[in-house]
């Protein structure tokens, strides 16, 4: 009846030797693996987005999180004139990163999407955009 | 019939078939670029190449082809799918890959082949065109960097719409479409090369960026500018319309449209629609509840109907679907005891209303639009027929073109239609029409070439007096024509195996009324060109329900007012109640300054309409109503077919359809039931109006349902005088613009585009003689008014004659006209 | 009718007449637009763009077809050209022979280009594949006239001479 008890003791005092795996957070931050799903970015390239507003991401976006809108600049080119992502539905899967064909999203590694407002979590263009 | 076997399927098709025909027939897809039911078969692109075993194994065209007997065909062996692999390599090498930004994509035929072919890398490299884009106008975007030359845009324009805008430029390499002198597109914007364009060289500017083609869903409808009747494909998303899709399977036309139905549907989700109801409080029109709105409407109705009816009247427009008319009718004829309610100021419908109804024994037109391309001799009574019927004109053009169809247009004004191959145009002096065709009718007697049958029919012998002045060589003066071809064209016409008459009726057209009508029915009656396949007369009603509106009997009967008496009592004060229902007789009906002085008379004004027009400025409640895309019900159109309309996307704001404020006034001042949904309206009209006896609401179907003609024609003499010019004066023709339909187009944004303003055409000798050049501003006085419109030289009018069309309510031309067929103008720079 | 003379229409200061008249010429036959264009081509020189207009109205045929037809040819110009069409040979003998040096001279003594015409409508150049008469070359052609064994000397004694020459035909 001891032996059993003595072994159990063993397990946990070994662990005390061992290197935490709890972390700190948010005191300390995480190690965030490569091709971890976080919060998007759009990117930039000659200074504008480079999102044609092609509309691939909402067809396949599973959760109906990405609204899209085109316009036409002064060249009559296409552009994103509204591209919004509701967080709260967003279910980070990454097919829109895959869908995009001319590599103008990506997932970042911003985890930390808490906030006071429902309205908050609708990322707006502006607010997706690649931070320089 | 000719046997042959296609992938080991025996096939049977007639002996004009392609091998493309036969396997579509056996359900074999085989695919196509360049090829288009509607066009002749052009052999362009290879991507159609089968195997005949006949041919040793050579790859021909399967679309120019002729099925032979006994053929044996392969449509996709190892080699043919290696051909069109290489077909789609080397066009994707100068087509470029921008299908992230094309609004083809998804509809694109290029992109569809080339995924089912797997074809993900090129052989060959070169370099991709560098053509200019033709931002030019605001309805047709041209790439031509994406043309992959599949000529569909060429031929249909030259096949269908007759216009020809583009064509083949330069050879080899450098070939490309393009217009004359390579310049911007400038045409009539129908956009039928947009619909047919396989890849995104051509694409709809309103419709640019919108939406993808996925995400649109689709409703199936009717379209409700003219009375053709084309059915249209609606493109929704986000409960907005965004675009007309192209269907070719749809409709008589095979989803053919014309510039004001592919363009002219933003009138739906424009930001101009009313959403809430109006009522007139110190003098303004402010917002208010439908409660208050309906409550003041009932009120007023109510007192009306206690006062005897009498002193309430109706101006309702012909585009509200018939189950609408019919409860409007009722709520009048029945609620109110009113039989004061009209419509088109009886202008638009008299023809059928009284002149097919005396002469036939029904308001409708015997023949149908399928009789127009089996005909031999074709006569079009104006050339505007294309400008008010543009869809039905289009089948003109086919008759002419492939049929070989004799067409004679008999106008004041020659047109695109006097274009076409071999056709004769006879031009008229102004408002002389009944005189000629009673001189086309009394030369046929004379020369004994009455049909046999028409000496059963009543009346034979009254007409006979009633011709007795019309001598060619005593009307010829008048008509502004030789005898020589008043006879020809009489002989022509009483010869001709088939023969079918065009008469297009509408506001702008004060002449076409009921003796036009008689004299036309008289003269196919007498050569018994009536109740057979491809003859007759084809009254073509102006709006999208005006057959309709004469079948619901929404004219005055049994002593009710018509238009103008109404307008009149308004003025006199004995009608103190006018509820106007989507009319605008502020800028449609002749004499503007005599209509604005009624409205401005009457005690009590409702107008029900989409927009706050002209006519609901003046309004005391106004009702915002609901478009076509918003409600169920039915349209009957030109040759009596009577087509389901569907519901596309919910009503804009707190509009509510005519059929549910009707359906309201109606139980409310009948103190009955409300009907429980349009299908029920249907059931009673089909009971109650013995042309539609017989027909369901359900059964109607995608294609429709023609209303059977049947009665007693007899003769009825038409009077017809000569017009009295006046001297120094010129005479002014009102009509219709090709890119408008009544006052409903100005709404939209594709025809406002192309066409934003009234104008006046005159010939250049009369332009040189005023010295005034294209878009300089004219002075046009009439004994009612005056107006300032631009100038537009062309040569396709006579010397003395204006074209003004009627739609615009800034310089309204109604300003100027009474009414009469043709208006003595001064004119001034 | 369609058929009859067009009203003129004020757009390019051009005499119509000489249009009409060919246009008349071969107003009944089938297959006309090719020998009224061509004959355009010779009373003007050119095809100028209100006898296109012309002749799109009188033969009923849409003026995108007829500019497709005056594109697709080589023959058909859209542009005045010379009273003299200089054309020079670069074809292989005749570029053994030094063609390019005799376009060359051309170049600078014209100040035209390849297919240009001078400012006075004088001269069109035009380097050319053969001329047939690989014997002569290096060859130049004015108008109809041919010149073999080309020179730079004779370069300048043709422009001299063709200086001399009359504008008008």
């Amino acid at each position: 009846m001891i032996m059993p008890l003595l072994q159990g003791l063993k397990i946990t005092f070994s662990h005390m030797f061992k290197k935490t795996i709890t972390l700190q957070y948010p005191h300390e931050r995480p190690n965030i693996p490569p091709g971890f799903r976080g919060l998007h970015a759009l990117n930039v390239s000659h200074d504008k987005a480079k999102c044609v507003a092609c509309y691939l991401c909402p067809t396949v976006c599973p959760a109906k999180c990405i609204t899209v809108e085109a316009g036409e600049d002064a060249n009559h080119d296409k552009y994103a004139a509204k591209y919004e992502i509701d967080m709260l539905r967003c279910i980070f899967c990454g097919y829109c990163v895959e869908a995009c064909p001319v590599d103008a999203i990506r997932m970042t590694d911003t985890f930390e999407l808490a906030n006071m407002k429902r309205a908050d979590f609708v990322f707006t263009k502006e607010t997706l955009l690649e931070k320089k | 019939m000719v046997n042959l076997t296609i992938d080991d399927k025996q096939v049977t098709v007639p002996k004009d078939a392609t091998i493309y025909d036969a396997a579509k027939a056996a359900g074999i897809r085989i695919p196509i670029l360049c090829h288009d039911k509607k066009l002749h078969p052009f052999g362009g692109c290879r991507m159609c190449l089968v195997e005949v075993e006949q041919m040793k194994g050579r790859q021909i065209p399967a679309c120019t082809t002729p099925v032979t007997e006994g053929m044996i065909v392969r449509t996709s062996t190892p080699d043919i799918i290696q051909a069109r692999k290489m077909v789609l390599e080397l066009l994707l090498l100068k087509h470029p890959i921008d299908c992230p930004v094309c609004d083809a994509a998804g509809d694109c035929d290029l992109q569809n082949l080339t995924y089912e072919y797997k074809v993900n890398a090129n052989r060959f490299t070169d370099e991709k065109f560098q053509h200019k884009i033709d931002y030019e106008n605001p309805l047709i975007e041209r790439d031509m960097n994406r043309c992959i030359h599949c000529g569909k845009c060429a031929r249909i324009c030259d096949e269908i719409v007759s216009y020809g805008a583009y064509s083949f430029l330069n050879r080899g390499l450098e070939a490309k479409i393009g217009t004359e002198f390579d310049g911007p597109l400038n045409c009539e914007f129908c956009g039928s090369c947009v619909s047919v364009c396989p890849v995104g060289a051509l694409l709809s500017r309103p419709f640019k960026f919108k939406a993808r083609w996925w995400a649109l869903s689709k409703t199936k409808t009717v379209c409700s500018y003219c009375g053709t009747g084309c059915q249209l494909t609606l493109g929704i998303k986000d409960g907005k319309v965004l675009t007309t899709i192209y269907d070719e399977n749809q409709g008589f036309h095979n989803g053919q449209l014309c510039t004001r139905g592919r363009w002219g549907y933003q009138f739906v989700n424009s930001d101009k629609r009313l959403t809430t109801p109006l009522i007139r409080k110190n003098g303004k029109l402010v917002q208010a509840s439908w409660e208050e709105a309906l409550s003041a409407v009932k009120e007023r109705l109510f007192s009306a109907k206690t006062a005897g009816g009498e002193s309430a009247a109706c101006l309702v427009t012909p585009r509200l679907t018939n189950e609408e008319l019919f409860v409007l009718k009722k709520l009048f004829n029945v609620a109110l005891g009113s039989q004061n309610i009209d419509h088109s100021a009886g202008y638009a419908h008299n023809a059928l209303s009284a002149g097919a109804l005396e002469s036939l024994g029904y308001a409708a037109s015997p023949s149908t639009i399928a009789d127009i391309q089996k005909t031999n001799l074709l006569l079009v009574v104006k050339s505007d027929a294309y400008e008010t019927h543009p869809v039905l004109g289009f089948e003109i053009n086919l008759g002419v073109k492939r049929k070989g169809v004799d067409l004679r247009v008999v106008s004041d004004k020659r047109g695109k239609l006097s274009r076409l191959p071999d056709a004769t145009t006879y031009v008229h002096k102004p408002g002389s029409e009944v005189l000629l065709f009673n001189a086309m009718a009394r030369v046929i007697i004379g020369e004994n070439l009455v049909d046999a049958g028409a000496s059963s029919i009543s009346g034979l012998a009254e007409l006979k007096n009633s011709l007795q002045g019309y001598a060619p060589e005593k009307v010829a003066e008048a008509c502004g024509m030789s005898a020589d071809e008043i006879i020809v064209l009489a002989r022509d016409y009483a010869k001709a195996e088939k023969a079918l008459i065009m008469l297009p009726l509408g506001l702008g057209y004060p002449g076409h009324g009921k003796d036009l009508a008689q004299a036309l029915i008289n003269l196919a009656l007498l050569t018994g060109k009536i109740g057979k396949e491809g003859c007759g007369v084809l009254i073509m009603g102006e709006k999208n329900n005006s057959q309709g509106a004469v079948d619901m009997g929404v004219y005055p009967a049994k002593g009710g007012k018509d238009a103008v008496a109404i307008l009149d009592g308004c003025a006199a004060g004995t009608v103190k109640t006018l509820y106007v229902v989507g009319e605008n007789p502020v800028v449609s009906y002749p004499n503007r300054k005599a209509v604005e002085a009624a409205l401005d008379k009457v005690e009590f004004l409702i107008v029900q309409d989409l927009f706050l027009t002209e006519t609901a400025e003046k309004a005391h409640v106004v009702l915002p109503a609901c478009s076509f895309a918003e409600k169920d019900g039915t349209f009957t159109s030109v040759g009596k077919v009577i087509q389901r309309v569907n519901r596309a996307i919910a009503p804009v704001g707190l509009s509510r359809s005519d059929f549910e404020i009707l359906n309201a006034l109606y139980a409310a001042c009948a103190n009955t039931q409300p009907y429980a949904d349009v299908a029920a309206v249907f059931a009673e009209i089909s009971e109650n109006v013995p042309a539609y006896k017989g027909i369901s609401y359900a059964g109607l179907g995608e294609n429709g349902v023609i209303w059977p003609a049947g009665g007693t024609p007899r003769f009825v003499p038409a009077e017809g005088g000569a017009v009295q010019g006046e001297s120094g004066k010129y005479a002014l023709l009102t009509g219709s613009a090709l890119n408008h339909c009544g006052t409903l187009s100005r709404f939209g944004e594709g025809p406002m585009y192309v066409c934003p303003a009234g104008y006046a055409e005159l010939s250049y000798t009369d332009a040189s003689a005023l010295k005034v050049k294209n878009d300089d501003l004219l002075t046009l006085k009439s004994a009612s008014g005056e107006v300032r419109l631009k100038a537009k030289v062309s040569a396709r009018m006579p010397q003395g004659v204006i074209f003004a069309p009627y739609h615009f309510g800034e310089e309204s031309v109604n300003t100027l006209t009474t009414g009469a067929p043709v208006t003595w103008v001064n004119v001034s720079k | 009718m369609s058929n009859a003379p067009a009203e003129q229409t004020p757009t390019e200061e051009i005499d119509l007449a000489a249009a009409n008249h060919i246009i008349d010429k071969y107003l009944t036959l089938h297959g006309n637009l090719m020998p009224v264009l061509q004959g355009i081509q010779d009373e003007y020189g050119y095809v100028p763009k209100p006898t296109i207009d012309l002749v799109a109205e009188r033969l009923n045929v849409y003026p995108s077809q007829i500019f497709g037809v005056l594109t697709f040819y080589a023959q058909f110009h859209l542009k005045p050209r010379g009273r003299y069409i200089i054309r020079v040979c670069v074809g292989t003998a005749c570029h053994v022979q030094g063609a390019s040096r005799i376009v060359e001279t051309f170049f600078d003594k014209l100040h035209i280009g390849h297919a240009e015409t001078s400012p006075d409508l004088r001269y069109t150049f035009e380097k050319v594949a053969c001329l047939g008469a690989c014997g002569m070359a290096p060859l130049a052609m004015v108008n109809d006239a041919t010149y073999g064994s080309m020179t730079v000397q004779k370069v300048e004694q043709i422009i001299a001479d063709y200086n001399q020459r009359p504008m008008k035909k």
